[in-house]
């Protein structure tokens, strides 16, 4: 089986994200592989090693992109591309293109990716691809069974209950982070990583121009970030809860206008 | 950042091994071709998150279950097992070992990296993973082609675990009073009857067998430690197919009720009480301790490593709760009506709390990477090549300044974390106590220190001539030389150059210690030498680390174009750019007020005070 998972590097959410002007500053910012595309690459690996064949991994970005690729090689993808694109701000529309572009010729019977990034969350990318390749597509898996190179059962995550859809590949299907937990990157692994083929394509390999790349090529453009305001202070109540619990209601009575 | 989970300065370790050390150039080398810098990086990154995620969920757990005994076998708490797993499974557990029998053969100072966050996540299961592979080591270095064959793998894979058997009820501090005894068998084996104590690890469920490496007297050799010989003694005997066979007469007495490191059991061990225990000669007759000393020089590196790993971990859980802690006004708005209170990080008491932790923890840190630098420099050059006698002279002495300075440290600076926390840094919500319990060990085992300064004063500073002194001290000059007109660490060094210059002169005035009072003269002030010694040494590469750190600053901002006017905003809110400003600060304050704290100490030997001497207690 021939899965591609296309992967997005994103600002490492555990750190202090700092907005300066309207944009998030990238200094001393470090990186990391948004954490439901961690979940389709460990959900790739696994159908591979089920099944047998590649898992290719697709990065589009700067540099440091390979980074991320390289981590992904580690935990045990097979070969990566990474398109060096350095266009600045650009929207799902205009990566779904790319990603499209990059597909055309390529052999796989999959393609798995994450429902959304971390830093956006926009979840349009997948359903944009599945458009533009005209393949069928499932959103938000939480499981798959019956595993075949022309088909599988997937469990799909919704508010009351779990659709459970079959599928005929090629598709695009998109996973929640419930699907699995990702391995971590073994020692070994890090060390083969490098050894791992790496394709890098500018966006003029892939015959395409400034017209279709960074905002013009994009459908819509963020304006700018706002931090959101910072949470005040929590208020601790000491004694017993006799004394603690009335104080606490008449401070949501009076402070937070709640009704009782 | 918290000011409970556990936290790694990921950025200083980072800087250390890329800008400071740059450990990438050891890739020139056939031995390390693989550990280019992307490698490294990926490498410690990883490692630290196996730390994080995987091991430093079990450090609370495995201190309130603790080891326990069940049918005379050690059972550890369940929350260990995953760890210990994983670490062999992922490789970070046998880093270091050597790729032909199975380890992933990285450099020491990488292996060291992974093993700060390791160490820092659960002190108890470090001890596990490397006394496994320094007793591997040992077998690899003294053992025969099929103790190799038979052991070595299975050990770096975690299936055999590993302890070294020194200590006896009657050998602590003294190991050569040893009483264990080994009698040839004629078979090629010997036969072992004796009693261990103190043995880490010393038995385990968490692997199926262990393998111990235990000095015993040969019958009929000297007595003190020119007469041990080094044996390997597995608890279970391995047949030649690998299967585990009989039970090779070695009993877990007990188990020792701690202070803390409660996730590694400290065994008492009976070896042979049924006369049927048997051991394989390593290395030569009699030759047992300078065998054993592999393993040792080893262990003080990792057991100084507890104490910066865990006194860096409990600096940043400090930090975490000073910034979040709001407690009293600000000292210079007291008398101001409606001043707000203010986060506790902004009371100057606070302040040089966390000002002396964070010198100490990259004190500490300098220190250590430098040291196994210089095992990584060894193991690549050519042994004819004159760099390496001045590389192994200056891994000799600083050794035991790692061990001896860096346990201390790491002791003091995890109380200075609790006094920061005030209340709850006394209280089992927060991870300090447990690490102040767990930490303490640290100066105690592997050599008390106080041992340390008596392997420092005794030996280190007396073999050749003062050899291995000189070359420390060259390696302070050259730093002085090249360094010292730097016109941002200008104060720096001069005041670095004088402390050196008391170093040097307190060495040579022992020889007049001794004429004066005897060698218990030298031997009364030794601990406070290795430690003034070692804090001389750290701030030497702490300034080394401030000249690249500030070289770097300007190159920042001189790329980003930043105004004067700018400079203090940048200086707050660019992280690197703030990280190269602190390593100045930080070696400035640590020559100014770490170093004459340390200095202080000798003021009775400055006075040549032999009060201690004279006492009648
Ligand atoms: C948790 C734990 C784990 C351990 N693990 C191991 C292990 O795996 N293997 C092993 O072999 N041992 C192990 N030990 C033993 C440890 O190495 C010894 O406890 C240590 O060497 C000190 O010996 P001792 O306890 O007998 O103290 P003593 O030697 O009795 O020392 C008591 C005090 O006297 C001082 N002292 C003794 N002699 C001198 C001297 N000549 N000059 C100056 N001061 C001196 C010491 O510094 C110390 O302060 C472990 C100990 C502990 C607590």
């Amino acid at each position: 089986m021939e899965i591609i998972v296309p992967i997005r590097q994103v600002p490492d959410v555990a750190l202090n994200i700092r907005v300066n002007e309207g944009k998030v500053v990238e200094d001393g910012v470090s990186f990391v592989i948004s954490s439901w595309d961690e979940t389709a690459i460990e959900g790739a690996l696994q159908m591979t090693e089920e099944l047998g064949g590649e898992v290719t991994l697709l990065g589009i970005g700067p540099e440091r992109v390979s980074e991320a690729l390289r981590k992904g090689l580690a935990m045990g993808a097979h070969k990566a591309i990474h398109v060096l694109y350095e266009e600045g701000q650009t929207d799902s529309f205009g990566y779904a293109k790319i990603m499209a572009k990059v597909m055309e010729g390529r052999n796989y019977d999959l393609i798995l990716t994450g429902k959304q990034a971390q830093d956006t969350d926009a979840g349009l990318t997948a359903s944009m691809l599945a458009e533009f390749l005209d393949l069928p597509q499932v959103t938000n898996i939480i499981r798959f069974s019956d595993l075949a190179v022309d088909g599988m059962t997937l469990y799909r995550k919704g508010d009351h209950g779990t659709e459970v859809i079959g599928i005929k590949l090629p598709a695009v299907v998109t996973v929640n982070d419930s699907l699995n937990e990702p391995r971590l990157a073994s020692m070994r692994g890090i060390m083969m990583a490098k050894k791992k083929p790496m394709e890098t394509l500018s966006p003029s390999d892939l015959g395409m121009g400034a017209e279709e790349l960074g905002l013009q090529g994009s459908m819509t453009e963020v304006l700018k970030f706002e931090k959101p305001e910072s949470r005040k202070e929590g208020e601790r109540f000491e004694g017993d809860e006799t004394e603690t619990v009335p104080m606490a209601i008449q401070k949501l009575v009076s402070e937070a206008k709640l009704a009782v | 950042m918290s000011s409970t989970d556990l936290t790694l300065d990921e950025q200083d370790i980072h800087f250390l091994l890329k800008d400071w050390l740059n450990v990438s150039r050891l890739s020139q080398y056939d031995s390390f071709k693989d550990f280019d810098q992307e490698t490294i990086e990926m490498l410690v990154e990883e490692g630290l998150r196996f730390a994080t995620d995987v091991v430093a969920p079990s450090r609370t757990e495995s201190d309130r279950h603790g080891c326990r005994m069940e049918d005379g076998r050690v059972v550890t708490p369940e929350c260990m097992k995953e760890p210990y797993r994983k670490g062999y499974e992922l490789g970070w557990a046998a880093l270091n070992a050597s790729p032909e029998y199975g380890g992933q053969g990285a450099p020491a100072s990488v292996g060291l990296a992974v093993n700060e966050g390791i160490n820092a996540g659960n002190p108890g299961l470090s001890a596990h993973f490397a006394l496994t592979i320094g007793a591997a080591r040992l077998v690899e270095s003294f053992g025969s082609e099929e103790l190799k064959a038979k052991y070595i793998e299975r050990m770096n894979r975690g299936e055999f675990n590993g302890t070294m058997c020194l200590s006896e009820p009657h050998a602590g501090s003294d190991v050569g009073a040893g009483l264990t005894t080994a009698e040839d068998a004629g078979d090629g084996t010997y036969r072992i009857k004796g009693t261990k104590s103190w043995i880490s690890n010393g038995d385990t469920d968490l692997a199926e067998n262990s393998i111990h490496a235990v000095l015993a007297r040969i019958k009929g050799a000297p007595e003190g430690t020119g007469g041990l010989s080094l044996f390997l003694i597995p608890h279970t005997l391995v047949e030649e197919d690998g299967k585990l066979g009989a039970w090779n007469d070695v009993t877990v007495a007990s188990i020792e009720n701690k202070m803390g490191l409660h996730s590694s059991p400290t065994a008492v061990l009976k070896f042979g009480e049924n006369d049927h225990c048997r051991g394989w000669l390593l290395g030569e007759e009699n030759r047992g301790m300078s065998c054993m000393f592999q393993m040792m020089n080893e262990a003080r590196i990792g057991t100084a490593l507890i104490g910066l790993a865990n006194g860096s971990a409990a600096y940043q859980n400090a930090l975490s709760y000073a910034r979040e802690r709001v407690q009293g006004t600000h000292i210079s708005k007291i008398r101001e009506p409606g001043t707000p209170r203010v986060a506790i990080i902004e009371h100057p008491a606070v302040r040089y709390n966390l000002m002396q932790m964070k010198g100490k923890v990259e004190g500490m840190r300098a220190l250590l990477y430098a040291t196994a630098n210089i095992l990584d420099d060894l193991e690549c050059l050519d042994q004819e090549d004159p760099l390496y006698e001045d590389s192994r002279m200056l891994l000799d002495i600083l050794t035991p300044l790692c061990k001896g300075w860096c346990t201390e440290t790491g002791i003091d600076v995890v109380r200075t974390a609790i006094q920061v926390l005030g209340g709850v840094g006394y209280t089992k919500d927060f991870p300090l106590e447990q690490m102040y319990r767990d930490i303490r060990v640290s100066a105690i085992y592997e050599g008390t220190t106080d041992i340390q300064a008596l392997d420092l004063v005794g030996r280190k500073m007396t073999l050749q001539n003062g050899a291995l002194f000189q070359s420390l001290m060259g390696r302070f000059s050259s730093n002085l030389e090249k360094n010292r007109e730097n016109p941002q660490l200008q104060a720096a060094y001069q005041q670095w150059e004088k402390q050196c210059e008391t170093v040097y002169e307190m060495a040579m005035a022992s020889k007049e210690v001794v004429e004066d009072r005897g060698i218990e003269g030298v031997a009364l002030y030794a601990t406070p030498f290795l430690k003034f010694l070692a804090t001389v040494a750290a701030a030497g590469f702490l300034l080394e680390q401030a000249v690249i750190a500030v070289s770097k600053l300007d190159q920042l901002i001189a790329e980003k174009a930043v105004k004067d006017s700018d400079l203090e905003a940048f200086l707050e809110n660019n992280p690197e750019a703030r990280f190269f400003n602190n390593k100045r600060i930080t070696a400035q304050n640590f020559v100014d007020t770490i170093v004459p704290e340390a200095e202080a100490l000798l003021a009775g030997a400055k006075s040549r005070n032999y009060g201690a001497l004279d006492i009648n207690f």
